[in-house]
């Protein structure tokens, strides 16, 4: 019997703890590739700065593509905590360890897609920033190619925005 | 609607040239090309010569005003970044008072420029001297004193590695009749001060050299280290003071620069001008030259040219002879902006189909969806109106303002102002909650809102397949937009009408069955319709019905419009959380005050940037991906091109 009680209150721990490592990875992982993106193209970004001050506009655009994934992966690790109660000031809901491992599944694709995808779109904008600097007319191509990257991260963000809904509605 | 273009060939007099060539760029109503392209060009050439344009002390005198622009640039009183700019009548453009003024404002500013870079040279002289002078600041001789008649004074440098107590020891046994000091040193050096017998001289030279020391000597300058510090000091001072008094006289040109950059303007414009001269061929007395003309204005330039003596004839372009007209696009008020959309892909084919009419529509009802917020569009639809009101800014600020109204429409629909921030602000701060029930709720009804946006990228690829077949249809081929096209959408209609069977039950499923069959048939055994093996044609054709796949993914691209439709509501609600996280009251709602403004300018700047990419995307890939003919080149007249003034007629 006793057995059973510790296994029962280990898995009762590991629901809420299931769920807050989802929403920690959905955030971190998102934000590594938001960070690693926004970094390489300020780099890149810098170097057309420094031979023509005015275009600071244009390739702060270029910037801060890449960071779209941070924000979602920031939402879906944020909305995950208020829907669970774990905020500071909620009340916590029964987590059971189906439902943590549910929400830890559903955390997975905008961490994923976003770690990935916002390192790839950085490097996309930082090569964009050679339409900036020689063809600065073209910008918003070079915009549309960084996007390209992002429709991948938008899905991610959709599908898992739409299981942590679903599973906790 | 793509302009035609009429080919204009003309020969005048010479003495005319000036005029004419003015009067067509001040219309605007010509694009000229090079004779080369004419086909009577061999005859026309054994006649006449080259034309030149004798730029040279045009784009002299214009490079000259360019810098002093630039120079003053920052030292002149700012315009207002939304301010449009002053308007210039053409034929003012000559103005010989306002052309002396610019002049003389250029000169000036080139004068105090010279100055002020004789200043600063001056000045990094002075600057270098007293910093290699300060290392000796403590060294209370003249530094003109060479000595006495038996003794020298003399100055080295010595590494700051070199060890000075072994130094000594040496001097003492090889040049005993010497003192040494240091005076300073720092990271790198040691200052050394020498006084010797004469007779030591060279043996301490010898000693130093062995530790890596080297002279230092101060031709030309007169009394204490210190004393020269503080003379170039007081020099540094009076130099910086002129070089501010030279930049006060910068400011005060600068407070009125409108006559030079009416100067570049027109100088410009005459450049524009004189450069069609290469395009031009001449005899003694005539010159001839050809361009396209738009139909719109071709009533105006041929009006320009009966007031003059010249023999002229029009030409409609020809297709098979490679005739590639440039691109003028006429569309009515409401469509006219979208024109910024598609030609940043690339405009149409003179030949091809203008798809403005329908990316107007389709962009409107895209951008709208992905905003989907009614509180950000009403910003984007007031930022916009600013913009294009008061700046006077045309195609993507109008595209951003309808996309505005869209997003009030969709917002409406969806039950979003500001995301949720209506049902919060009125149930913290006012005790009273109210829910608005949405017609349409993108997260309730998550699934609804992505089969919508399917349906709605399904229609917008038909519409693209539609005007392929138009187009196959009106060029004559017939059997081509039937197979290739008509089958097709057939096919994929019939595919889901058994997908509704499935849901809704019959009769949908066996019409929709029977209906791809037949039409997966016809497609199968006429998609190489040229080939005369049949086996190998029926194979192409299975292959050819792999393509479904690329519908498939072409649809699903559009649940996008979903996510970031979900995307504008989430985070607003997201900060609308955090805004409240210290309740009611007067703190509480000044708090909520700041995140709201912050996160709904974040916000509205990812999401007018993802929506307008996101819905440029869904045209050019999908939707010009079925029917589009690219690769037009636009129409730039020869006209008065101008950075700081607006020239009208």
């Amino acid at each position: 019997m006793e057995t059973k009680a510790m296994v029962d209150t280990l898995f009762g721990m590991s629901g809420p703890f299931f769920a807050a490592l989802g929403a920690a990875l959905a955030v971190s992982l998102a934000g590594f590739g938001s960070a690693k993106g926004v970094g390489i193209a300020g780099e890149a970004a810098t170097g057309v700065v420094v031979e023509d001050p005015d275009k600071f506009g244009s390739t702060l655009i270029l910037t801060l593509l890449p960071g779209t994934q941070g924000i979602y992966g920031f939402l879906i690790g944020f909305l995950v905590l208020f829907f669970t109660g774990m905020m500071p000031g909620g009340t916590m809901i029964d987590i059971s360890l189906e439902m943590g491992l549910k929400i830890f599944a559903a955390c997975l694709p905008v961490g994923l897609v976003g770690f990935v995808s916002g390192v790839a779109q950085g490097r996309v904008s930082a090569a964009g920033m050679n339409i900036v600097a020689k063809r600065p007319d073209h910008i918003s191509k070079g915009m549309l190619y960084a996007a390209m990257v992002e429709t991948y991260a938008i899905f991610a963000f959709l599908a898992s925005l739409l299981m942590v809904l679903g599973i906790v509605m | 609607m793509i302009v035609k273009m009429e080919k204009l060939s003309a020969v005048a007099l010479l003495e005319d040239k000036e005029a004419i060539l003015s009067g067509l760029q001040r219309a605007q109503c010509i694009q000229m090309r090079p004779l080369e392209a004419l086909e009577s060009y061999e005859e026309i050439a054994a006649l006449t010569e080259a034309g030149r344009a004798d730029v040279y002390t045009l784009e002299q005198a214009a490079s000259r005003y360019a810098t002093a622009l630039s120079a003053i640039s920052a030292y002149a009183k700012k315009r207002s970044m939304f301010a449009p700019k002053p308007t210039v009548l053409f034929d003012q453009l000559e103005d010989e008072a306002m052309l002396a003024r610019g002049e003389e404002i250029c000169s000036t500013i080139e004068e105090i420029i010279a100055e002020i870079s004789k200043l600063r040279a001056a000045r990094s002289k002075d600057a270098f001297t007293r910093a290699s002078l300060q290392p000796w600041a403590d060294n209370d001789l003249p530094l003109e004193l060479e000595g006495t008649r038996s003794v020298s004074v003399e100055y080295y440098l010595l590494p700051a590695k070199a060890d000075m107590t072994q130094l000594e020891q040496l001097r003492q046994e090889q040049a005993p009749a010497c003192v040494l000091k240091v005076i300073s040193q720092d990271n790198e050096q040691q200052y050394l001060l020498a006084i010797c017998h004469n007779r030591d001289k060279g043996a301490l030279w010898d000693t130093l050299k062995g530790f890596g020391a080297s002279r230092m000597s101060f031709s030309g300058l007169k009394g204490t280290a210190l004393e020269n510090i503080r003379a170039l000091d007081a020099s540094i001072a009076k130099t910086d003071q002129a070089i501010a008094d030279c930049e006060a006289r910068l400011r005060k040109v600068g407070e009125d620069i409108f006559p030079l950059q009416y100067s570049y303007d027109a100088l410009t414009v005459k450049l524009q001008r004189e450069k069609t001269g290469q395009v031009l061929r001449n005899t003694q007395k005539a010159f001839c030259f050809t361009g396209w003309v738009p139909a719109t204005a071709r009533e105006q330039a041929l009006a320009i040219l009966e007031k003059y003596h010249c023999y002229y004839e029009l030409e409609e372009p020809v297709q098979e002879a490679g005739d590639e007209p440039p691109i003028l696009l006429k569309n009515s008020k409401l469509v006219t902006p979208y024109e910024a959309v598609t030609n940043m892909f690339s405009p149409p084919s003179y030949w091809g189909f203008d798809p403005n009419n329908f990316v107007a529509v389709t962009y409107f009802i895209f951008f709208g969806m992905m905003m989907g917020d009614a509180g950000f569009g009403l910003l984007l639809f007031l930022g916009g109106l600013f913009l294009t009101k008061k700046a006077g800014m045309k195609g993507v600020a109008e595209v951003i303002t309808m996309g505005g109204l869209s997003s009030m429409i969709w917002g409406i629909i969806f039950g979003s102002f500001f995301g949720d921030t209506i049902s919060v602000v009125s149930d913290v701060f006012f005790g009273h909650r109210i829910n608005i029930t949405p017609i349409l709720d993108p997260i309730g009804q998550a699934v609804v809102v992505m089969g919508l946006c399917l349906v709605l990228g399904l229609l917008h690829i038909f519409l693209g397949m539609g005007i392929k077949a138009y187009m196959l249809i009106k060029s004559g081929q017939i059997w081509t937009a039937l197979f290739d096209v008509i089958f097709w959408i057939l096919f994929i209609l019939g595919l889901l009408l058994m997908l509704a069977g499935s849901f809704f039950g019959e009769p949908l499923s066996t019409i929709g069955k029977w209906m791809s069959l037949v039409c997966a048939v016809v497609l199968i055994l006429t998609k190489d319709r040229e080939s005369k093996n049949p086996i190998k044609r029926i194979l192409k054709g299975i292959w050819g019905l792999y393509d479904i796949s690329s519908y498939l993914s072409d649809v699903l691209s559009y649940s996008r419009i979903l996510a970031l439709g979900l995307a504008t509501g989430v985070i607003a609600q997201v900060f609308n959380i955090i805004g409240t996280l210290f309740g009611g009251g007067i703190f509480g709602f000044l708090f909520f005050l700041v995140i709201f403004v912050i996160g709904s300018a974040l916000n509205l700047g990812i999401n007018t940037l993802g929506c307008y990419v996101h819905a440029a995307r869904l045209h050019y890939v999908e939707f010009f991906g079925k029917f589009y003919e690219s690769g037009g080149k636009l129409y730039t007249p020869l006209a008065a091109n101008t950075k700081y003034v607006k020239v009208t007629k």
